[in-house]
C-alpha cells in the first residue's frame, strides 16, 4: 500500500483515543525494538547501495507479515519536511529517522500502532504503542514481526552480548520500554526533583514528554528503561511496571492530600483547575503550550471531581483528555505557531483546538466543590 | 532518547572520555590531542592549582611537553602491528580496521559506534576497555579523585556540597559532609 499522508494525519490512532482509559496516571506505553542483519554494515556506516540492499531483503518479508499487508510504506526521501515533523511529533519516528534519505524506509501499520523503520540507526527498528498500561499487548506486538523475520534472516547476535547494535553499550535484549505518565499533583507539590533522583537510582530514566516547552509542560513525563538493561523482556517489563505503579500510587496520595487541603480552605488546586477551565472556555486563541497545560489541569479536575461529564462516563472523558494531552493539540504545525500579539488571525491548529475545546467543554460541568 | 553522548572524543592514551583538547599546527601540519584529566596530569600538562590559563598554554616548557607527547603518540601509532596478542597496550597490536566493513578503530574512539557486527570481535578489547572506563567513571569515587591532593579534593567536595544543597539533594549533601569531615 502506498503512503497516504492525509489518511495518516487525519486519522487519530486508536491508542491516542483510548489513552489512559485504564488508569488515571498512566496514559500509555511505548516500546522500541532493534535488530541488525548479520553480514551487512550498520546503516550509519554503510553506503546508500548497502542500505538499499538491506531494504530489498527486509521490505518484501515485512509486507508478507500479517498486519502489514495493507500498511503505509514510503522511502524517507519521498516524505517532505512537514510530514517528517508530524511523524516526529507523534513519536512515530525517531529524530534519526526524520533525517534519513535514500535506502531508508518507513512502514506504518493501518491501525498506526506499530511503525517499522528500515535502516534507521539499526537495520530494523520497531516502535509500538498501546494505551493504558497494557505491557503484554505491547510486547506481543513488538515481538511479532522479529519472530516471523527470524525464520528467514539471521539477526546479528552473540551469546555474550545479546543482539548487536551500532552502539556497543546498547547491545543486549534490543528493547527499550517507555511509559507516559501524567503527574500533575507531584509537579504542583514540587516533588519532581526527588522523583527524578529516585528513578535514576532504580536504573530507569525520566524525561519531560514536551521537552521543547520546559521540564514540566503539561505535567506529562516519560519513564523509560535503558537500552541495554540486563534481563529478559519479561524482567524489563516487570521492573518498569513495578516502578510506574509505585509512582502512580504516590501521585494519587498527593492528589488526596491536595484535596484534603482544599476541604480545609486552601483553594490552590481549585484555583488552578478553574483558571484552566476559564482559559479553555474564553480564550480566543491558544498556543500549543497553553493548550497542553490547560488540558492537563482539566484532566486533574476530572480526576479530583471538580469537573464531571454531562454526557458519557467519567472514564471516557479521562481517556479523551489523555488522548488530547498526548496529541498536544495538533500535528505537524502545532509546535511551530509563531508568538504574535493579539488581536490576530487564528492559525489552523488553533481553530482546530478551539473546535475540540468547545466539544469537550460542552460535555463537562464545573463544580465549585469536589465530589459534588 | 539515545545517542546523547555520540561525538564525545576519547582520551588517546587510556580511552576514557576526553576533557582536554589540544591542537598544534607546525609548518602547516595539524596534530590533535584529546586527553582525559588523569592522563593529562600524568604527562605534566595539567595542574590547575599551579598554572593560570595563559601559563598553561603559552610558556616554552609547556610547548616542549606537548611536542614530546605528540611525537610519542605519532611514533606509537606508526609502530602498531597487525598481529593480535594478549598483553598489549591499548591500541598497540590490535587490528585498526575491520576487514569486513573497513571501519577504523579511530572512528570507534571518536564516535563510540561500530560499523558492522564483525567489528564486535575485531575491536573486542577496545569495547571491553571502554565499558570498563565507563563503569569506572560512573562509580562514586574514581582513580582521579584518589590521586588528587587533599586541598584540591577538599575544594571539589565543598563545591559539590554547595551544589547538592542548592538542588535540595540532602542525601548526597550528608555523604559529602561526612567525606569532608574525614578529610579535615
Amino acid at each position: 500500500m502506498a503512503f497516504n499522508k492525509e489518511s495518516i494525519l487525519n486519522t487519530c490512532p486508536p491508542w491516542f483515543r483510548r489513552a489512559g482509559s485504564a488508569n488515571d496516571v498512566i496514559l500509555g506505553v511505548m516500546g522500541r525494538l532493534v535488530r541488525n542483519l548479520r553480514g551487512h554494515a550498520f546503516p550509519g556506516w554503510s553506503t546508500a547501495e548497502g542500505r538499499r540492499a538491506v531494504a530489498e531483503l527486509l521490505l518484501p518479508a515485512i509486507r508478507r507479515c500479517p498486519g502489514f499487508k495493507s500498511a503505509h510504506c514510503a522511502e524517507m526521501s519521498e516524505l517532505d519536511y512537514g510530514m517528517r515533523r508530524a511523524l516526529l511529533e507523534r513519536r512515530q519516528i525517531s529524530p534519526c529517522m526524520a533525517a534519513r534519505q535514500d535506502g531508508c524506509h518507513l512502514i506504518i501499520s493501518k491501525r498506526q500502532d506499530t511503525v517499522v523503520m528500515v535502516n534507521e540507526e539499526e537495520h530494523l527498528v520497531i516502535h509500538s504503542f498501546n494505551s493504558g498500561h497494557d505491557f503484554r499487548a505491547l510486547t506481543e506486538r513488538l515481538n511479532h514481526l522479529p519472530s516471523v523475520l527470524e525464520q528467514e534472516f539471521e539477526f546479528a547476535a552473540t551469546p555474550r552480548n545479546g543482539y548487536l547494535t551500532s552502539l556497543p553499550n546498547e547491545a543486549g535484549e534490543g528493547v527499550q520500554l517507555y511509559a507516559v505518565l501524567h503527574l500533575p499533583a507531584l509537579t504542583l507539590s514540587n516533588m519532581m526533583p526527588q522523583v527524578n533522583r529516585a528513578i535514576e537510582k532504580l536504573q530507569l530514566n525520566i524525561a519531560p514528554f514536551y521537552p521543547q516547552y520546559g521540564e514540566e509542560c503539561g505535567n506529562a513525563y516519560v519513564v523509560y528503561t535503558a537500552p541495554a538493561i540486563y534481563g529478559t523482556m519479561g524482567e524489563i517489563t516487570e521492573h518498569l511496571r513495578d516502578i510506574i505503579f509505585r509512582l502512580a500510587e504516590r501521585e494519587n496520595q498527593v492528589r488526596d492530600r491536595l484535596l484534603d487541603m482544599h476541604r480545609l480552605g486552601d483553594h490552590f488546586l481549585a484555583d488552578r483547575v478553574n483558571r484552566s477551565y476559564g482559559l479553555l472556555r474564553y480564550a480566543c486563541t491558544l498556543s500549543q503550550q497553553e493548550w497542553v497545560e490547560a488540558i492537563s489541569m482539566l484532566r486533574l479536575g476530572v480526576c479530583c471531581r471538580f469537573i464531571s461529564p454531562t454526557e458519557g462516563t467519567e472514564e471516557e472523558l479521562l481517556g479523551e483528555l489523555a488522548g488530547q494531552l498526548i496529541r498536544g493539540g495538533d500535528y505537524a504545525t502545532g509546535s511551530a505557531i509563531p508568538e504574535r500579539a493579539y488581536p490576530r488571525q487564528a492559525t489552523e491548529p488553533e481553530k482546530s483546538r478551539s473546535k475540540t475545546i468547545q466539544t469537550l467543554l460542552n460535555r463537562t460541568t464545573l463544580h465549585t466543590a469536589p465530589g459534588a | 532518547m539515545r545517542g546523547i553522548m555520540a561525538g564525545v572524543k576519547k582520551c588517546q592514551i587510556c580511552g576514557k572520555r576526553a576533557s582536554i583538547y589540544l591542537t598544534q599546527i607546525i609548518n602547516g601540519q595539524t596534530s590533535d590531542l584529546a586527553l582525559c584529566e588523569t592522563c593529562a596530569r600524568e604527562k605534566g600538562l595539567f595542574d590547575p592549582q599551579s598554572l593560570t590559563f595563559a601559563e598553561k598554554f603559552f610558556p616554552e616548557v609547556f610547548k616542549q611537553k606537548v611536542d614530546k607527547l605528540v611525537r610519542e603518540l605519532i611514533n606509537h601509532a606508526e609502530a602498531e602491528q597487525p598481529a593480535h596478542t594478549e598483553s598489549r597496550p591499548r591500541g598497540g597490536d590490535m587490528l585498526t580496521e575491520c576487514p569486513v566493513c573497513h571501519f577504523k578503530l579511530e572512528d570507534f574512539r571518536s564516535s563510540g559506534r561500530l560499523g558492522c557486527a564483525d567489528c564486535y570481535s575485531v575491536f573486542a578489547d577496545e569495547i571491553k576497555a571502554e565499558a570498563a572506563a565507563d563503569s569506572e567513571a560512573e562509580a562514586p569515587s574514581d582513580m582521579g579523585d584518589a590521586a588528587e591532593s587533599t586541598p584540591v579534593r577538599r575544594s571539589k567536595l565543598e563545591q559539590q556540597l554547595q551544589a547538592a544543597i542548592a538542588r535540595e539533594d540532602y542525601e548526597t549533601a550528608a555523604r559529602l559532609r561526612d567525606e569532608l569531615k574525614t578529610l579535615n
